[in-house]
Formats: C-alpha cells, sequence, structure tokens
C-alpha cells in the first residue's frame, strides 16, 4: 500500500517517472548480470564435473532468459502498482458477477 | 619491416611509454608508510572542505540570500528534493544528511581529477570505491535486517513479487545474487572504472600531446601534439561531466537500494 502511494506520488512532481525509468534501467542490468553469472556458474561446474562442453553456453542462456523474465515480472508488479487497488476490487466484482 | 620505413616519420615513438594501469600506483607520501599516499590525503582534505562548506553555508543564513548562500541552498535542495524525496517518498528526511554527505564527498573527490593542483579522481583508486560502496551496502541491509528482522529481510531480498511458486526455487537465487552481489559490485565499479578510464584519456591525450611537441622531430608530429593538446581541454570538459554524473548517480542508486530495502510490496 505505501508503494502505491509512493509511486503516485513521485509521478505527479516532474522528475518522478525519471527516476523509476533509471531504476528499472539498473534493475534489468542487475538481473542479466546475476542471471548470466549465476546459471553460466552452474553450468561451468557442470562442464566441469561432468566433462561436457554444452552446459556453460546453455547456462549463460538461460540466466540470460530469467533475467528477463524476472525484469519483466518487476515491471509488470510497478505497472500494477499505482492502479493495483482499483484494478483488484475490479476482478473481484466481476468474479461476483460470474459467480451470480 | 621495409614496408614501413616509408612511415618512419609518423612512428619514432621508441622512447614513449604510454600511460597504463602503473599511472595509478602513486609514491607513499611519508616514506615507508604505504598507506599515506595522495588519494588518502585527498580524501581528508575533501572531508575538511566539505565540513567548511556545509558549516559556513548552515552558519551565515540570511532571509535573502547571498549568491555562496544561494549556492549551498541549492544544492542541498538539489539533493533533498531531486534525490531523496523522489525516490525514498514519504519517510525521506532521515536520510538526507546521509545523502548529502555521499553526495559531497564522491562529487568532490571525483572533481579532484580536473582540479590543477591534484589531478586524480580519488575512485580511480579501487579501494576508495569498493570502500564508499561497501559502506551503502551496510546501511541498506542494516535498515532492510532492522525493518524485517533478518528472516523476513532474506524473504524479502529473494522473493520478486509476481512470480509463481515453481519458477520461484529457479528465480529466488537470481534475485538474491542481484540485491546482494550484483549491486554493491556494480556500483563499485561504475564508480571507479568511470573515474579511472576518464584520467586514462586525460593522460593519454596529455602526455601523448607533449611528447608529440616536445620530444619528436617531425613537423607533422609538432601538429598533432598540438592538436592532442587542444582536445585534452574538451576530454577535460566531458571528465567534469562524467564526474559530476557519477556522484548524482552514486548517491541516486544509494538512495534507490535504501528505498528498495525498506519497501512493502508483497
Amino acid at each position: 500500500m505505501t508503494q502505491v502511494q509512493r509511486d503516485s506520488g513521485g509521478s505527479t512532481t516532474g522528475p518522478g517517472p525519471d527516476k523509476t525509468a533509471m531504476d528499472q534501467g539498473m534493475r534489468a542490468l542487475s538481473y542479466l548480470i546475476s542471471g548470466v553469472l549465476l546459471y553460466g556458474a552452474l553450468g561451468w561446474v557442470g562442464d566441469h564435473f561432468l566433462h561436457t562442453n554444452f552446459l556453460l553456453p546453455i547456462g549463460i542462456v538461460l540466466g540470460a532468459g530469467l533475467g528477463v523474465y524476472l525484469t519483466i515480472k518487476r515491471l509488470q508488479a510497478q505497472e500494477l502498482g499505482a492502479p493495483a487497488a482499483p484494478r483488484a476490487t475490479r476482478t473481484t466484482t466481476t468474479k461476483t458477477e460470474g459467480d451470480r | 619491416m621495409t614496408a614501413w620505413s616509408g612511415f618512419a616519420g609518423l612512428m619514432p615513438l621508441e622512447g614513449y611509454e604510454p600511460p597504463g594501469v602503473e599511472s595509478f600506483d602513486l609514491p607513499p607520501l611519508i616514506p615507508g608508510q604505504e598507506w599515506a599516499n595522495k588519494y588518502l590525503l585527498q580524501a581528508v582534505v575533501s572531508v575538511v572542505l566539505i565540513m567548511a562548506f556545509w558549516l559556513v553555508m548552515s552558519r551565515k543564513r540570511a532571509l535573502v540570500p547571498s549568491k555562496g548562500q544561494f549556492l549551498g541552498e541549492s544544492a542541498y535542495m538539489f539533493v533533498r528534493n531531486s534525490i531523496a524525496r523522489d525516490t525514498i517518498g514519504h519517510d525521506f528526511k532521515k536520510w538526507v544528511p546521509l545523502l548529502i554527505a555521499l553526495f559531497s564527498f564522491v562529487l568532490v573527490n571525483n572533481l579532484w581529477g580536473v582540479f590543477p593542483l591534484t589531478l586524480m579522481p580519488t575512485a580511480a583508486h579501487v579501494g576508495w570505491a569498493y570502500g564508499l560502496a561497501g559502506l551503502v551496502w551496510l546501511i541498506y541491509n542494516g535498515i532492510g535486517i532492522k525493518k524485517f528482522g533478518p528472516i523476513g529481510y532474506l524473504k524479502h531480498a529473494t522473493m520478486p513479487p509476481g512470480v509463481p511458486g515453481p519458477m520461484l526455487i529457479i528465480v529466488a537465487p537470481l534475485e538474491f545474487l542481484s540485491n546482494i552481489i550484483v549491486r554493491p559490485a556494480t556500483l563499485s565499479l561504475r564508480l571507479f572504472a568511470n573515474m579511472f578510464a576518464g584520467h586514462l584519456l586525460v593522460l593519454v591525450f596529455v602526455l601523448g600531446g607533449e611528447y608529440l611537441l616536445l620530444h619528436s622531430e617531425p613537423v607533422f608530429n609538432k601538429v598533432a601534439g598540438v592538436a592532442s593538446l587542444i582536445f585534452s581541454l574538451a576530454i577535460f570538459g566531458l571528465e567534469i561531466f562524467v564526474q559530476s554524473l557519477q556522484a548524482y548517480i552514486f548517491t541516486m542508486l544509494t538512495a534507490q537500494y535504501i528505498s528498495s530495502a525498506t519497501a512493502e510490496e508483497h
């Protein structure tokens, strides 16, 4: 709930959207780096012990993909953040209407 | 080799030692004390200057501000409003002192890179960038743990919002890595690499230009040396921009980490 208030408060002042854009950009970068690092490292470890050579590239691509996935999820959560309260009530009302 | 002999006039650079990583290994100011180097001196002087600046600014307040007070107030309001308030939100006031201190320290220490008597940004030595990012890391994890408790904060740092159950198992380590390890690493390396590369660029232009102008024979080289020295002024201008921008980004990201460590989004 405080998230909602902060988002709406930030967008009313001038540099608000700018700041969230920067936040999202840095987050996306951070997720991509972490994904490639973590699953690339896992792939490398797998290659090293299983004596294969395809796990490292698979890990890197998978990690990058998961980083993109997390970024999308995070952006969706932020986008839903502002109109979250009205949308939640709307969905519940449609559900009850459906039940009726 | 014979093919190059026609260009011999273009490459008489035998005595030239290009600047490199070793250009950043400065001799200690006190012989035998490795830690007492120029970086430390710059940092200490910057702290004294910053403290003097903010003390004078807050001491001599007037209703109709002088030019100096106007400068100080706009700097303060810039950090307070466009960094602290817009990023942290309603509880921002207690973080303003920290952000002001960080911003002043990073800015002054970056600007040492273009100040004629020092000409070396403090964060061009990676230890200073690590130290600053370490401080930020302790603070934002500390307040997160203080707010949610150790277990609660671990949950907060590993559970991305809106991800369904099974995906969470593959994605939680990623979120943890991103929040706890990649963030401070990128924070420090961004500052360090910008300062290091900027200073190296200045060194290449100035030292290369100086060598071409004074220590090489052909006229063409001397012309190139003059051009290089003139361009070095543009590089200095670029550096002022990059140094100010990096101080802003460092403070901005600190505010963001503080904000996201305490955000209630679950």
